[in-house]
Formats: C-alpha cells, structure tokens, sequence
C-alpha cells in the first residue's frame, strides 16, 4: 500500500482539516482563503512531482497511477483553485460557514481525484460517494427557500442515481466475480453476438451503471435534475458542479467503457450508436430550452447541458472506434477548453453578485460600462462556449468534429454544427444584453484581486489555447495513455 | 495637299475632349464669367472641323480611299481577347465627321445667345463638347467594341442634355425614358458583339466585314448579328419600335434638339449600318427588314407629323419620317444613298431647328397655334426656315430633292413597293412641313408678345447652315458622292443639276411634293377645306393619330407600369418578403415552439424526474439486450 | 521571403485595435490617428506588393509557412496570387475608406474603430490564408465585429437584422466547417495549395465525382450565404439597410468577395468535375440573382435597401463569371469583384451623405436635391453610371468581360442562354438607378430640404479617389487583368475551360 504515489490526495485532505481548524480558532476570515489556496497549491506541485515515475496501481489494485490520471489530477485540482479565487467575495455571502464551505469544496475535488484514478468498482464507488455527500452538503449553504429545494432535489434524485450505480456494479460483481476493471474486462470479452441472452445480467448491470454515470454527466434522460440544482446552488458551487463533478463523471466512464468494455465489437458497437443517439438528444435538449430562458445561471445550466451533449461524441466515438488514442486526447482538449469558458462565465457571475443575486440576464444590461473588465470576460467566455474559431472552444470542436467525421458519425456532426448554430442564439443575447443595453446603475462593479486573477487566467488560457492549441495537444496526447492491462 | 498625320487625326477626336475636360471642373459655381467655357468648346469644335475637311482631301487621296491609325490596347488578355482602340478612316466615317463637326460647330456658335441668361452656361458647353468626342470617337473607331462604348457615351450625353433643366419634372422624365429605350436597342448591338465575337473571334470592322464577304460568317449566325446591329440602330434612331423617346426628347434646349436629335446622334443608326453593310448584304434578310422597318417608320411618323400642335414635335416625328428613308435608302441603294440623304438632311434639319428655336426666342412659344404673321417681324428666319422647308419637301434646286431622287430611283429599280411607301413619304412630309410654314408665317399673329427678329449670333449660323440646305445636293449632280464612296459612277443620265428634270421620275416625286404644299396652302391659307371639318369627317383616324397610335400609352402606362412594375415586379417583391423571407423566419420560430415546449416538460416535480430517468435507463438496456 | 509582408497586412490593423483596446484613457483625436495610420500602411504595403507581384509566375506569391498544429498536420500557411492579391488591395482600400466615413463619429467611437480595424484584419486573413482552418478562423472571426457594429451603432431595427446576419453567416459556415472537415479526412491534408489537383492531393484518393459532390455543395453553401446568392440572401437587404455607412463599405465591398474568392479558390479549383457538372444549377441561380435583384431595387423605397438589392444583382453577374468556367470569364468575375467593392462603396458613402444631411431614407419623400446638394448628386450619379455599367467605367469593363468570356466559353452547354437572359439585367440596372436618381436628386427643389448641408471636405476626398479609380479600371482594365490572367489559366485549366 504505497501511499506516496497518493501523495496529492493526502495534501488535500490534511488541507481541509486545516482550514477548518484555522475557521475555528482565528478571526482573521481571508486566512481560511489563504490556507485553501496554499494547500491546493502544494497539492498541484506533488501531482507534477508524479509525472516522472511509471504506471502503479496503488491499494493492490484499487487505484491506478497512469498519465490519464494525473492529467486529470491536474485539471481538478487547476479548477478547484480558480473556483476559490472567482469566490473570495461571494463567500463573504455566508458569514458563519465560512470554514466548511472551503473544507468541503476541498473533499469534493479529493473524491473527484480519486474517482479519475479508481480502477475498482468499490474504489469508484466511494470516490463517487465522496464527491456526491460534500456536493449535497455545499448545494444548501445559501439557507434561501431556492437553494434548499434545489438542495433536496439532488440529494434525493442523487441517492437513486447511486442506488441505480450501486445495483449496477452488483450485477457485474456477481457476474464477473471480481471488483477490478481487469477481470471484468475477461468476463466481458466472452459476450458473443450469439450468446447476449446468457451474459444478460452482466449486460444489464453495465447499463445501469452507464446511467449511473450519465447522471453526473446530466445526459438527456438524467438531466432533469441539472437546471434546477444549477439555479438555486450557490454559483460558485453551480460553477464546480458543471465542471468537475462532469469531468469526474465522464473520466470515470471513459475508463470503464475503455477498460471494462473493450471485447466484442458488435456489443460495442451498437452501445456506440446508443451513446450517439443519447449525445445527440442532450445536445439538441439543451440549446432548445436555452433558447428560451432568462434566468442566466438557469441558461447556463442548459448550455452546460448541450456542452456535456458534445462531450458524449467522444465517448461514442470511442465505443466504435474502440480505444484509438487520438479520441481521448481529443475529449482531454474539449474538456480543458470547457472548463476554462465554464470558469471565465461564471466566475463573472459570482464576481457581480457579491452581495445580492444577480441571476436575470437583465441584470447584467450595460455591463460593458460599469467594468468593461468583466464584461471582456463573460464576452470571451461565451464565444468560446459557442466555438467561435479564435478561442479554446472552436478549436475543442474543430478535434471533436473531425475525429467524429474520420468514424463515419457524420450525420451526428451535422447535428452538432447545427446546434452551435442555435447556441449562437441565446449565447449572443446575453452578450448584446452586455454590450448594447444602457445600465441599470452607473456604479462599476468592485471586484478585489483574487477573483481578477481568476478572470485572467481563464480568458488568457482561452486565447491561448484558441490560437496556439499546439500546446496543450501534445498535453492531452500524453494525457491519453490509459493503464488498459495489469 | 499632303495628307494628314496621324496625331492630327487623333486631334478630332481629343480635342472636344479635352474641352470637355477643362470645361468640367469649372462646372459649379465657379466666380468668373461663363463666358469662356463657349470659347474652349467652340474653338476644339471648330478645329476639328478644319481638321475633318483636310481629312476628307487626303482620304479621297490615300489609295482604296482608307487611312488605318493603329491605337492604344485597351485589354489585352494571354490567350483570350486583344482590343485595340486604332483608327478607320474612310469616305463614309470622312464625310460622317464632316456633317458632325460642321453641324455642331453651327449650332454651338449659335447656343452662346440662345443659352445665354442661362446660369448652367458652362455645364451645357461642357456636355455639347462631351457629346461632340463621343460622336466623333463613334465615328472613326476601327473596332466595334469601340463603337460600341462611344454609342453608349453618346446615349449618356444625349440623356445629360435632354435632363439639361432638371428642375423640370418633365424634361428628366424624358431623358430617362430617352436613356431607356435607347438602352434596349443597346442590349441588342451587345449581344450582336458577342455573338460576332464568339464566332468571329474579333470585333475588328474590316476583318468582319471581309469574313462575311467570304462567307467565314454565314447564315444564321450572320443574320442574327445583323439583326442585333440593326436594333440598335433602330433603338438609337427612334426608328419604329423604339421611337417614343425622339419626340420627348425635345424637352431638351432647342439647340440641343438640333444637334442631337436632328442631325447627329440619331443619325449613328444609319453610320452603324452603313459602316457594317457588307455584313448586312452577306445576310440573308437582314437588308430586307432594314427596307420594310424604313417604309414602315417613315409613313408612320409622317401620318403624326401632320395633327401635331407644338413645332419641335412636328420636326421630331418629320427627323424620325426622313430616317426611315435614309434606312429605306440604305436597304435598296446601297451605302452612299443612304449617307448622301443623312448629308443633306443634317443641314436642312438643323437649320430648321435652329429656325424653330429663335421663332421660340422671338414668340416664347413653340405652340404654333398661339404663332401666325411673323414674316414681317422676323424676315431672316422666315428666309431660312422657308428655304429649309422647301429642301425637306424635295423641291427641285435645293439639296433634298437630289437626295431623295437618289432614294426614289433606287426603290424604283429594287422594290417597287419601297417606291410607293417613298412616294407617299414624299407628299405627307411637303404637306407637313408647309403646314407648319403656313401656320407660323403666313395670316394674323395670334399670340401676344411683342415680336422681334433674332440678334445676330443666331442668324448668322442659320444663313451659313441655308448655304449646304442648298447646294449640298449639287455635290452629286454628276455623280461626285458616288464617285467619293464607290469608286466609279453607275448612272450616267442624271448629268448636271438640270440633267435631272429630263427624267419622268422627277416630275412625279416634284408632282406629289407640289401636291402636299397644295393641299397645305388650301387648307391653311385659304382656308377652302377648314382644318376642323376635316376633323371632324375623319373622327376615328384623326383621334388615332393624335393619340400617337395610343404607343406611347402602350408603352408607359400598359407595358412599363401596369404590367412589369405593378404586376411582375410587385408579385417578385411580395415572393421576397413572403416566401424568402418567410422561410428564413419560418425556421425560427420553429425552433421557438420546440423550445417553449422542451422547456414545459421541466416543470420541477421531482418525481417526474426520477421517473424519466429509470425509464430512460430500461429503454437503454431492452435496446442493448435485444438487439 | 525576405519580409513576411503578408503577416505584417493581416495583423497590422489587429495589432492596432488591441493597442486602441489596452489604452482606454486616449484622447479621441489620437485614436482616430492611429486607426487611420494603421489602415493606410496597410494599404501602402499592399499597393507596394502590388506592383513588385510577378505578372508571369501563376503560382502563389509572398509565400510564409509556419508549423502551427503538429496534431492536424494544419501549418500557418499565407500567400497570394492573382486572383486574391487585387481583393487584398481592395480590402486595404476600404478599410481606409470605412475609417475616414467615421471619423466625425462620437457616439463611442473608440469601440467603433477598434471593431472597424478587427473586420479589416479578419477580411484581409481570408484573402491571405491558404490553410483551410486558418481560412475557415478567419472567415468567423469577422461574425462578431459585424454583429457589434450594426447593433451598436446602426440605424432601424438593428439588433434583429444584426441577429439575422449572425445566425445566416453562422449557418453557412457551419456546413462550410463539415465541408473542410470531411476533405480533411479525406485527403488528410489541410493545405489549399497541397490539395489543388494539380497537386494530386484528391485526385488520388479516387474521389469518383459523386462523393466529392455533397462537400461541394456544403463549401458552396457557406460561400452563397455570403455573396448572397438568391435563395439564401433574405438576410442582406435588412442587413445592409440597417447597418453604419462604415460597415456597409466593408460589408458590401469586401466581405461579398469573401463569398466569390471562397468559390473561386475553393469549389472551382479544388473540386474541377463538380463544378462542371453543377455548374448549370449554379448560373440559373446566378441568373435568377441578376434578374430577381435587379426587378425588387425597382420596387424599394428606400435608398440603401435599393442599393443593396443592385448588389445582389451584381454579385450575381460574378457567379455568372465564375461558373461559366472560362478564362475571360473567371478574369472577368474578379474585375467585377474589384469594381463592384468601389462602385458599392460610393453608392453607400452618398446614399449616407444624404440620409444623414436630410435624415429622410425615404426616396418619395426626398427631391430636388441637385440644387442643394450638387457634389453628392455628382457623386451619386457617377457611381451609379458605373452601377449600369457605362462605358469607361470600372463596371463596363468588369461586366462585358464577363460576357465576352461566358458567351464564348466551350466548358459548360447551353451557357448562351444564360448570357442572354442576363444581358437583360445591365437594361433592369439603368432603369432603377436612372429612377432613383430622378427621384432623389433631380425634379422641383423642396424647400424644407434648403438647410441641408453638402459633401464635407473630407467626404470629397475619398468619394473623388473612388471614383478616379472606377475611371481608370474602367479606361485601363489591363492593370488589373494583367495580374489576374495567369491564376485565372492555372484554374481554369484544370476545367478544361
């Protein structure tokens, strides 16, 4: 059990008691920020730390050490820190949970970590547990009637998901007879195309996982639960939700599917054209409604929605194309272009409701005048949500789309293109709302500096990354490498 | 008498140009006298006039009567089409620049008094100048592309002169529709040009002449072209289809109206087709429509020219009768019958229009029922109009007779049918044109101005211009035009100015002349048969002839706006705005109503979600189950 | 090689509009110095290019190649040659037009040049660009700066009409992008230039006719969009009504060429069978364009809407041009993109002129305005005779080279048809532009329009440099046929034209 190679999640952990002793004993709130961040910090350095060494599996098999896994390490953790940056004024917001809401936001981004490492159902199901319990607890801190509600919601739909998840991964224990990936992966590759009906429970029990991980991800028949939750959390937790509770959700079935489910082609195959079908509708689902919301976090949650929608061609294409290297890297790239625009957007939001909600798009009218910094930022944000070529997200598309195209799901990329079309619709109604209304009130928006950093970072990694993708290709390219077999 | 150089040559044509060019910048209201602007312009004019005289010397001088002067390129693509704009001087383009410059320089001298209180005094001169370049530019181009952009040049400065007084509703009016009309014949000679090209593989005068000659052209092809030159020319000397521009066009200054719309620019259409005769000749038909399009135009327009009120419009509908028999002349005498009658008809029509333009000055009229008497007051415009007059109508020594024995002759040898159309031109054209003198000159003045003669400046061009309404016929008394365009002269017996009354043909084209003024002098002299009894008896054909047989009216009101503007146009708008545009809202709010209703379904009732998810996840597995 | 000109000209003006962004305390005098400096270096640098380009080399010029991502194989790849090098002038020209027309602007004007000078660098990209993504980046990059300018400072109900060019452009671009993805992976190259056939690059994957028809006919949507072309245009007239004068110049004058260069460099060259088998559908539309345009200007009211629709009809003589597949032809369909940029151009600078000095866009309710307003009508009617195609001028010359070249041409049958039914819209032309020059300028002086002031010093200088080179496109064509001849062969060769 060599605990150095988690030497990351350590970090966190001991982090997040930290903070809540420094909550506890000194008056001094904005060291609380100051520990949270140094943790976080400290943690991302032992992650690079990891780079080096080869694949390991940690706990005999529980964890897995390999590149995907640190990429992914790095992502969280990455997000993780500018989500506490973009809200060291709104957590002014909460006087008395001060302490807990960064202890928990930590926790939540340790179970994601471990969620992208785990390579055993009973390890992927704590670190899915882990994330799920701190995100129920964080989703109810505004104490409004809203932010309860959405706060029930989840929890009570989350807790059939994890039943769902949990009777899933029982059938497959029984069936297969082991808990790790590896062994399942034998058990599956005898399902024949002739033999399916004996092998139904196995089928069965991978299906419901599969919809266990497609509500994290908020795909279309899992996604009710996603505008609601989105609207009343707090938007610093809708902003974590929406990015790293769908990453963790989707590296974890990128692994499953790649590793548990890599045998029989034609079983794969027709999952594929589900997986298709399934992102086409989430895409489609979600630019609609968006089109015709006013609420902005509401709208977002939607656009989030569409986005998973894009994230999903990956997936299917990796269940036909069967495990090819680029279709990873390509969704590693998407995944970073999102969450940078994800982050830019809202942490805007968080930045102008620093003390009361500002959660109707007509709010932000003539935003342009009052801090043209902000404005900047939620512009770029958004284009980059829609795929506008110079920045992150178009290039994100441009791999998606061609990969796709390359595996014959070109009727799925026409879908895909004619839905940024109608993202460009409501995305451009915020930003004409921005740029062309006159403004309520004259006074700009005072923002410390935390937060300006975060905007920094985020709108100049999506210039970077829009012009000079280069960079983070070969990234993603290392960051591809799964530990198939052990 | 060496022959002219070639820098000379191009000195014609740049020198109203260059007037043009100096002229124009001066144009808005520049401090200084207006004075000036005249003397540039008459000056360039003037000398282009020397210059065409000593032309014409060394063109009847140069050997095959031709001068080439080869030109700058004007597009040159590897592989593709060479256009270079050179020279073609021969008798027909000598004697055409003659007429042009010697017409425009009258009536130029004659425009400092007439426009003289006007305060766009140099924007005219400068427009006179542009449209003076253009026509001889058209004139001496060698290659039909060429012709055909001075042709267009000539339509834009005959639509700036027109539309000259364009507070005046009316007369922009005018140039528009003038600009139009003339614009389709356009298209015609443009798709002429193509269709040589394409077969041909140049535009060059000679080389397509010659091939049509050696049948390289033929056929279909040929005619076709020719019928495209012809509709041009058609379009652009008001012949029949085209003609209800020439009369508006009159809006225009009368000096205006004596250069353009008289003597020069309508007569391109006939230079066209004289120019390209050989191809016309080569093509089947094409000679034979040119003839039947000249009869039928002639009769027509002189049938009008009889019941009209105003003066321009009776010499507009006379000009557009005289070039149905120039085109008629073209069809059955060949080139030089045709240009010998435009030579001739220049100076008579013009002098008549400078004649109606200074009775204008004297009366502030053109209404000819408000004129009447003015022999007394105005004794030398009475001279030179009478003197025109007698020209047009044919009479013996003066020039309109020759030319039109010339036509005669030749429709009696070719096409007797063409003769009797030429006769009945004959007498319906003395009958008009004496209608007018009579009603201007002779009886009581009926209008209340107080008359007076003309100042000099005015009469004096009309006296020079008398001189050619004259004598320009005795040219050919034996045979000396012929001589200058054929080469050798065909008939013989028409030696002398007298030689021509020993031949019957004259006494019956001087019979239906003398007949026409006989019939003019009873009705409006002696007022035996009063003008309106025959109104009266003659109701319906009188009615359709003041109505311009209704083609006006069929053109502008029923074609132009009714049908094209208030029916095809309107119903392609409403296909814009309905279906185009309703297509493209069409899908919008498509997307709208699946929008709203996606939306609906998340209504926030927990169960529901939870509902849709676990039936979400059964579908999902009974697909991968059973399939 | 010696100096990457051609990025210094794509990125002059963006450089520019970042340094206007970054220095928000800048006196407006400055400001507008600085747009105008860098828009007329640009054009210097392109004139200057102009001059040193090899008449006789048909192949690329100026040529820069960068590694930029290893993972498409997708390098940084500008150059030009005969056909694009005459619209990177033209673009240069107009940015600079479009800067001096708003420079009396107040109304945040800073934010205006900045836009202004971010849609002369995208146009200018596009012209340059020979990689498909680095040309498909450019071509939207330019979506957002049009859509702030007509929303901001436009006039009528701009934000629709601006909503309504964003959703078209960006529908066109969207089959366009599948349209380049699909010859990505088809050919597994992304470079314009590998992918000529003369190249071999498609050839060789045995592309029979019929699979390369539907990437055809998707890069084809994209650039129809923008040219517009009939069916597709309901977007522009609103669009172009609605929009600043500034952007109306850029739009109509430069962007429209994106459209006919995109066909030209892309659907003509790169797929030589398909063309040739759709290019009857195509001339029908360009017909249908030159006609349909023509009779709905007649129908307008107001001015700008009836200049717009001219331009439909014009844009489709360049359709007509490119589809007839010849070689007089595809000169002529580029001489008529360059003349039409200028003659547009000053049709919308006068037609704002008027609006702006009367504010009445309505044309039955102006008149008489020679009288007070003699510079502008001069103006106005000079653009439009170079509208109808006079002679002399820059339109005659672009408009009988297109004639000239599909009449004759032996590539596609029953292309005589075509010419002669267009023919007919050089007629349509002059009755509409005659009519509205009537109706607006010529007729009873009105007194309420007495106050109204004429073309200012400013105005005067650039309409007179427009229309001096409308005159000597027009009386010289050869400066710019010359340059365009040798690409025009290299792509019609492949044709067979």
């Amino acid at each position: 059990m060599n605990l150095d190679m988690l030497r990351p999640e350590i970090c966190l952990a001991v982090t997040a008691v930290a903070v809540i002793a420094v909550d506890l004993f000194c008056r001094i709130k904005w060291l609380v920020n100051i520990t949270s961040v140094a943790g976080l910090l400290a943690s991302i350095c032992m992650a690079l730390l990891l780079i080096g060494n080869s694949e390991q599996s940690i706990g005999n098999g529980l964890f897995i050490l390999d590149n995907y896994a640190i990429y992914f390490k790095l992502l969280f953790l990455g997000i993780a820190l500018l989500v506490i940056l973009a809200s060291t004024d709104y957590v002014k917001r909460l006087p008395k949970l001060h302490g807990e809401f960064h202890a928990l936001l930590l926790t939540a981004t340790l179970g994601a970590m471990l969620t992208a490492a785990a390579h055993d159902i009973i390890a992927m199901l704590l670190s899915i547990e882990l994330t799920a319990i701190s995100l129920y607890a964080l989703v109810a801190m505004l104490k409004n009637t809203k932010s309860n509600e959405s706060a029930v919601k989840y929890i009570l739909l989350g807790a059939v998901n994890s039943a769902v998840l949990l009777f899933g991964l029982a059938l497959i224990f029984g069936f297969s007879g082991s808990t790790s990936f590896t062994t399942i992966a034998a058990a599956v590759s005898t399902i024949q195309v002739g033999n399916i009906a004996d092998h139904a429970g196995l089928l069965f029990g991978l299906v419901l996982t599969l919809a266990g991980f497609a509500f994290k991800i908020a795909a279309v028949p899992f996604h009710m639960w996603a505008p609601d939750v989105y609207e009343g959390a707090p938007t610093p937790i809708t902003l974590f939700l929406s990015t790293v509770s769908k990453i963790a959700g989707l590296s974890i079935l990128m692994r499953f599917m790649l590793t548990a489910f890599i045998q029989t082609d034609s079983l794969i195959n027709n999952l594929g054209i589900i997986l298709a079908i399934v992102s086409a509708l989430t895409m489609t689902a979600g630019n609609l409604i968006a089109i015709t919301q006013h609420n902005i976090k509401r709208l977002l949650a939607y656009s989030s929605i569409a986005q998973s929608g894009y994230m999903l061609i990956v997936v299917a294409v990796a269940a036909i194309g069967l495990h090819s290297a680029a279709s990873i890297s390509n969704l590693l790239y998407y995944l970073v272009a999102f969450a940078i625009a994800e982050v830019a957007v809202f942490s805007v939001i968080i930045i102008a409701s620093r003390n009361a909600d500002m959660d109707d798009i007509s709010d932000y009218a003539g935003l342009a005048k009052r801090s043209p910094l902000l404005a900047c930022a939620m512009t770029l944000g958004l284009l980059s949500l829609m795929g506008l070529p110079p920045l992150a997200g178009f290039m994100g598309k441009f791999f998606v789309f061609s990969q796709a195209a390359q595996n014959g799901l070109l009727w799925l990329v026409l879908i895909a293109v004619v839905n940024s079309v109608i993202s460009a619709y409501y995305y451009l109604k915020i930003v004409r709302t921005i740029w062309m209304d006159a403004p309520a009130s004259a006074d700009a928006v005072k923002t410390s500096l935390a937060p300006k950093l975060a905007l920094l970072i985020s709108c100049t990694g999506i210039l970077l990354l829009g012009i000079l993708p280069a960079l983070l290709n070969k990234a993603a390219e290392w960051g591809s490498f799964l530990a198939l077999w052990n | 008498m060496n022959s002219i150089a070639p820098e000379l040559i191009w000195a014609i044509w740049l020198l109203p140009l260059a007037a043009f060019a100096v002229i124009i910048p001066l144009v808005r209201p520049f401090p200084g006298k207006a004075e000036p602007a005249s003397y540039f312009s008459i000056g360039a004019v003037g000398s282009s006039f020397i210059l065409s005289c000593w032309l014409l010397i060394s063109v009847w001088g140069a050997e095959g009567r031709q001068i080439l002067v080869n030109g700058p390129t004007w597009l040159n693509i590897a592989g593709g089409p060479l256009f270079n704009f050179n020279l073609l001087l021969d008798p027909l383009s000598a004697v055409m620049l003659l007429v042009v410059t010697a017409v425009s320089f009258m009536v130029q001298i004659y425009s400092r008094a007439y426009m003289h209180s006007d305060p766009s005094y140099r924007r005219y001169f400068a427009y006179i100048s542009l449209f003076t370049a253009s026509m001889l530019g058209l004139i001496m181009s060698a290659n039909l592309l060429f012709t055909f952009m001075f042709w267009e040049l000539v339509g834009l400065s005959s639509y700036l002169l027109i539309g000259f007084w364009f507070h005046r509703p009316s007369a922009i009016a005018a140039a528009k529709k003038a600009f139009l009309i003339t614009r389709i014949g356009d298209v015609g000679f443009l798709a002429a040009l193509l269709l040589l090209y394409s077969n041909a593989g140049t535009l060059d005068i000679l080389t397509l002449n010659s091939s049509a000659v050696t049948a390289v052209l033929s056929g279909s092809v040929l005619t076709l072209a020719a019928l495209g030159l012809f509709l041009g020319a058609v379009g652009k000397s008001g012949q029949f289809p085209l003609h209800t521009w020439l009369p508006d066009a009159m809006e225009g200054p009368t000096p205006v109206s004596a250069l353009i719309h008289a003597a020069t620019m309508v007569a391109a259409g006939v230079f066209l087709v004289g120019r390209m005769f050989p191809l016309f000749e080569a093509a089947p038909y094409a000679l034979t429509v040119v003839g039947i399009v000249g009869a039928l135009t002639a009769v027509f327009a002189g049938t009008i020219g009889l019941v009209m009120k105003d003066i321009k419009r009776v010499l507009a509908y006379s000009t557009i009768s005289q070039l149905g028999l120039m085109f008629l002349g073209l069809s059955v005498g060949g080139v030089w019958v045709g240009v010998f009658f435009l030579f001739n008809h220049a100076f008579f029509k013009a002098l008549l229009f400078l004649g109606a333009g200074s009775i204008n000055h004297a009366t502030g009229t053109f209404d000819m029922r408000e004129m009447g008497g003015l022999r007394r007051r105005m004794p030398w415009t009475c001279v030179c109009f009478t003197i025109a007059a007698l020209s047009l109508a044919g009479i013996w020594p003066l020039a309109g007779f020759f030319s039109k024995e010339e036509v005669l002759a030749a429709a009696l040898a070719q096409q007797p049918v063409l003769f009797a159309f030429a006769i009945l031109t004959t007498f319906l054209t003395a009958f008009y044109i004496f209608r007018v003198v009579f009603m201007v000159f002779a009886g009581e003045y009926r209008g209340s101005q107080r008359l007076h003669e003309s100042p000099k400046t005015m009469l004096i061009p009309m006296i020079i211009l008398a001189i050619p309404a004259i004598a320009s016929g005795w040219l050919n008394a034996n045979g000396g035009f012929e001589g200058l365009f054929e080469g050798h002269v065909t008939h013989s017996f028409w030696e002398g100015i007298f030689g021509l009354l020993t031949h019957p043909l004259a006494w019956i084209s001087l019979g239906a002349a003398g007949l026409g003024i006989l019939i003019a002098y009873v009705m409006y002299i002696k007022v035996w048969i009063k003008p309106d009894r025959i109104k009266g008896e003659l109701h319906p054909v009188y009615a359709i002839i003041t109505h311009k047989y209704w083609m006006d009216d069929l053109y502008e009101n029923l074609i132009a706006k009714s049908l094209l503007y208030r029916g095809v146009f309107r119903a392609a708008q409403w296909i814009d705005r309905v279906v185009i545009d309703g297509a493209a809202n069409a899908l919008t709010s498509i997307t709208k109503v699946f929008a709203n209703r996606a939306s609906h379904s998340q209504n926030g009732a927990l169960q529901l979600y939870a509902f849709v998810g676990i039936t979400g996840a059964l579908i999902i597995a009974l697909v991968v189950l059973l399939i | 090689m010696s100096l990457n000109y051609l990025s210094i000209i794509v990125f002059l003006p963006l450089m520019a509009a970042i340094a206007l962004a970054l220095l928000p305390r800048m006196p407006l005098k400055l400001v507008k110095y600085i747009a105008t400096g860098a828009a007329s270096t640009v054009l210097a640098l392109s004139v200057y290019l102009f001059c040193i380009f090899d008449r006789n080399a048909s192949g690329m010029q100026f040529e820069e190649i960068y590694s930029w991502i290893p993972a498409l194989s997708a390098n940084y790849h500008l150059g030009v040659d005969g056909i694009s090098l005459p619209l990177v002038v033209l673009t240069a020209l107009l940015g600079l037009v479009a800067v001096l027309v708003s420079w009396k602007s107040e109304n945040r004007a800073r934010e205006l040049f900045i836009w202004l000078l971010v849609l002369e660098s995208s146009i200018l990209g596009v012209f340059c660009s020979l990689n498909l993504l680095l040309f498909f980046i450019f071509w939207e990059i330019e979506v957002i700066p049009v859509y702030f300018l007509i929303s901001i400072w436009g006039s009528g109900n701009k934000r629709s009409s601006a909503l309504k060019y964003v959703i078209f452009t960006l529908a066109g671009s969207a089959l366009m992008l599948v349209g380049i993805i699909c010859m990505y992976f088809v050919t597994g190259t992304l470079d314009m230039v590998a992918l000529e056939p003369a190249h071999g690059a498609l050839a060789t994957i045995a592309a029979p006719a019929m699979s390369t028809a539907p990437i055809f006919f998707m890069l084809l949507a994209g650039f129809a969009v923008k040219l517009p072309v009939v069916p597709l245009h309901s977007w522009q007239p609103d669009t172009y009504t609605d929009a600043p004068v500034a952007v109306n110049i850029l739009l109509s004058g430069a962007l429209a060429k994106m459209g006919g260069y995109g066909i030209i460099r892309l659907c003509v060259s790169l797929f030589p069978e398909s063309s040739q088998r759709f290019a009857p559908i195509m001339l029908t539309l360009a017909v249908i364009s030159i006609i349909y345009g023509g009779i709905l200007a007649l129908r307008q009211t107001n001015l700008k809407r009836l200049v717009a629709y001219s331009s439909l009809s014009h844009m489709g003589f360049v359709l007509l041009g490119i589809f007839a597949l010849g070689q007089t032809a595809l000169i002529g369909a580029s001489l008529q993109m360059v003349s039409h940029g200028l003659i547009t151009s000053l049709l919308f600078i006068t037609a704002g002129i008027v609006i702006d000095n009367t504010n009445q866009p309505n044309m039955a309710k102006l008149g008489g305005l020679a009288r007070q307003m003699p510079v502008t009508a001069a103006f106005f009617v000079l653009a439009g005779l170079g509208a109808l195609g006079l002679p002399s001028t820059s339109g005659f010359a672009a408009e009988f080279t297109v004639f000239l070249g599909s009449f004759s041409s032996s590539a596609v049958d029953g292309i005589k048809w075509f010419t002669a039914v267009a023919l007919l819209g050089v007629v349509l032309a002059a009755v509409y532009i005659l009519w509205t020059i009537q109706r607006v300028f010529y007729g009873p002086a009105q007194a309420s329009f007495d106050s109204v002031r004429d073309a200012g010093k400013l105005q005067r200088i650039y309409c007179g440099l427009l229309i001096a080179l409308i005159f000597v496109i027009g009386i010289c064509p050869t400066i710019l046929t010359s340059v365009i001849q040798n690409s025009a062969a290299v792509i019609v060769s492949l044709v067979g034209g």
